[in-house]
């Protein structure tokens, strides 16, 4: 096996009192996109400015490229690139110059430079932009040259820590099918949100998190297996009687069964034809119903059962 | 590196509110000084300052004080004061003809701890005051640097010599401040004084650098700290495209301040200009340092900031005049690395001494502290994992 580009061991953060980081551990292998998923506060934020060698820590290894980062190695910053979360941008110079800035941190040569520039800024789509400054820009554009800074120069590993917040649903689809495409064109992507269908819908692999601990990690379906739950059934019915409640309840898979006045939900772990059966039921006691749909788990299922509360609060 | 000092300097030239301050603090105010002094130009021609003086044989330090007066009203010597000695009576009858500007004479007690020169100006402020001001400064000055060389005496009279010396190079040093010797304005002190304070609030852009490079304390700091450049290569950079700024800036200053408000800078205008150039290095510097200590944010670094300016230019005299020559007396050292006093003594030194050694001797000290700001700042910022971000 190749060595992962990112290895975490028994890493330990204290902001005084606070633990921000409790004995975390991760890696990350060369070509995946690491989504990294967690509350407000759980401590992504802090755990890439560890890697990166921002942050003193307290204990634990971090090895990067299979070597230890430290503020001085250069080599290994050369490879990497990093949209931070608060965006950080130069309120005096316009879109292009920004971008040019950033990348001639990286880059010298002066004809590969343009050519990367254009290329980022045709990748986050601010080509109309370009002459213009920070301060004349929406939120959301402002992001996406945030994002631009920080890979216009072709990294082989970026740290991208909540790049989507206030950008719309349009552009957002657009940057992710943009991550995507780094990651085609070789790049290993360490991915911070707690939008879990962006997480679901990019990552290959993905770490849940709460108060600097990790709690899991896998593909989706290796974190979907993880959980009891396996099929959600919503049923929209007018009356049900406890009895039958109960009666729903001790059918085979059906772990937990509830009624709020409309709407009946089922949770099932395990087993097949699980929605035919409960049909089946109601069909035989004659009940009417409306609206019927199962879903699978989503994240939110996973991290709700492993943690016992809502990744959204 | 090309690249990042163009950008830097870009964006200092589109940062409005800094190029305003920048240019707005010595134009604005130096066209205020031309209104308000620019009578002072109108004298511009002292005559020496007729005075009266009583002495007192039995006094200790008479000898010297007539010694002293003799050499200051010599006649080919361009005359400091033209001096009558006479009785108090004859003295006080000259001052309210208006014959003399003040009468000097001796202090009552006899103590050679106690100061021994008194100055009795008229008591209706009809006298011109400019002249007036400077025979209290000079009897000020006098009474200083006696107590001084009297402390030295008695506590270390090896040393009595050497001090001598150099209290007596600080006399000569007050008269051109307040008098017309060299050949440059009276008015121009004043404007030394400004370029001085302009330089220090480079200090505010210089930790402004500071603060931008640090990634606990902007995120632009991150950024800047996750690239792969060296972090004392970058702020240098920066420090030089501000530097270039500053330089452009009161280039411009002072040629408005010669060619608009024909403030006469006398013939050493290079040496002016390559003094108030060193003054904005050493300005960036501080603020640089300053900007690099630490934890607290930019707000309160800049009030540590504004603090350490207005103490630097309080202490070297930008305020309350004889200031410098108080710290001179009682702690020189301090002097020595006040940036805003080796500005202003630059250039006072200038205007007095035919010979530059002096004036080099400041911008030496001027360099030195800006080298060892810039190595402090870079040191403190250097290679480093911060605690919280
Ligand atoms: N400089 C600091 N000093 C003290 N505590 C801090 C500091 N920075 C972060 N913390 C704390 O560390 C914990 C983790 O913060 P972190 O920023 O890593 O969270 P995050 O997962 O990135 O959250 P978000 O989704 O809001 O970005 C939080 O509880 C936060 O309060
Ligand atoms: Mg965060």
């Amino acid at each position: 096996m190749t060595q992962p580009i990112i290895q975490i061991e028994s890493l330990v953060k204290r902001y005084r009192d606070l633990i921000a980081l409790d004995h975390f551990q991760l890696s990350v292998e060369e070509g995946e996109i690491f989504g990294l998923l967690g509350p407000n506060g759980s401590g992504k934020t802090t755990t890439i400015h560890c890697i990166l060698s921002l942050l003193a820590y307290d204990k634990g290894t971090i090895r990067v490229f299979g070597q230890e980062m430290r503020p001085d190695s250069y080599e290994l910053k050369r490879q990497i690139g990093v949209v931070t979360q608060e965006v950080a941008v130069i309120d005096e110079l316009t879109v292009y110059e920004n971008i040019d800035y950033f990348c001639g941190l990286y880059i010298r040569d002066k004809k590969l430079r343009r050519q990367y520039v254009e290329e980022a800024v045709r990748f986050v789509e601010l080509d109309e932009f370009q002459k213009f400054y920070p301060k004349k820009l929406s939120g959301g554009l402002l992001r996406r040259l945030n994002i631009a800074c920080g890979i216009a120069h072709k990294p082989r590993l970026i740290f991208l820590d909540e790049p989507t917040v206030a950008v719309d649903p349009q552009s957002r689809n657009r940057i992710l099918e943009g991550i995507q495409e780094l990651n085609r064109q070789g790049a290993t992507i360490v991915y911070t949100s707690h939008y879990m269908e962006e997480v679901e819908q990019l990552c290959t692999r993905i770490a849940i998190m709460d108060k600097g601990r990790l709690l899991a990690a896998g593909t989706t379906e290796e974190l979907k297996r993880m959980i009891k739950k396996s099929e959600i059934i919503s049923i929209d019915i007018l009356d049900l009687q406890p009895e039958q409640l109960a009666a729903i309840r001790s059918l085979r898979h059906v772990y937990e069964a509830s009624f709020d006045g409309h709407c009946l939900k089922i949770l099932c772990s395990g087993g097949t034809h699980n929605l035919l059966h409960v049909l089946e039921y109601l069909q035989a006691e004659g009940l009417s119903f409306g609206r019927t749909y199962s879903e699978l788990p989503s994240l939110n299922d996973v991290f709700l059962e492993i943690t016992g509360k809502e990744l959204r609060d | 590196m090309l690249l990042h000092f163009k950008y830097s300097f870009l964006e200092l030239l589109r940062n409005r509110p800094q190029m305003f301050w920048a240019f707005a603090f010595p134009l604005l105010v130096g066209t205020m000084f031309h209104l308000a002094f620019g009578r002072l130009d109108a004298d511009e021609l002292f005559s020496p300052v007729p005075v009266a003086v009583v002495l007192d044989a039995e006094h200790p330090a008479c000898d010297g004080i007539r010694h002293m007066l003799d050499a200051l009203s010599e006649p080919e010597d361009d005359p400091f004061l033209i001096v009558t000695y006479v009785s108090m009576e004859d003295a006080e009858a000259l001052l309210s003809e208006k014959e003399v500007y003040g009468i000097l004479h001796m202090a009552e007690s006899r103590d050679p701890a106690k100061p021994p020169l008194c100055l009795t100006l008229s008591a209706e402020m009809s006298g011109d005051p400019l002249y007036q001001s400077i025979l209290n400064a000079f009897v000020d000055q006098f009474n200083l640097t006696y107590a001084a060389i009297a402390d030295i005496a008695q506590t270390d009279p090896a040393k009595l010599s050497a001090a001598m010396e150099s209290l007596s190079a600080e006399t000569a040093y007050l008269r051109p401040e307040t008098l017309e010797t060299s050949s440059m304005s009276q008015s121009a002190s004043y404007f030394f004084s400004l370029i001085a304070m302009s330089c220090l609030f480079a200090a505010t852009a210089g930790s402004e650098i500071a603060i931008t490079n640090q990634a606990n304390l902007s995120p632009l700091g991150a950024r800047k700290c996750v690239s792969p450049v060296r972090r004392s290569a970058a702020t240098l950079c920066e420090l030089s495209a501000l530097l270039l700024q500053e330089c452009v800036v009161m280039t411009i200053a002072l040629l408005y301040y010669r060619n608009v408000l024909s403030v006469d800078f006398g013939s050493r205008f290079g040496y002016v200009l390559l003094a108030t150039l060193c003054g904005c290095l050493a300005g960036i510097s501080l603020g640089y340092f300053v900007g690099s200590i630490g934890q607290f944010g930019r707000f309160q670094k800049n009030g540590i900031l504004v603090a350490i300016i207005m103490t630097c230019s309080m202490l070297s005299g930008l305020m309350i005049n004889t200031m410098r020559l108080y710290v001179e007396a009682f702690c020189p050292l301090l002097n020595r690395i006040n940036p805003a006093a080796l500005i202003s003594d630059a250039l006072y030194a200038l205007a007095v001494y035919p010979s530059p050694d002096r004036y080099f001797k400041n911008i030496a000290g001027l360099l030195t502290i800006s080298a060892l700001f810039c190595l402090g700042g870079i040191a403190l910022t250097r290679r480093k994992k911060y605690a919280g971000i």
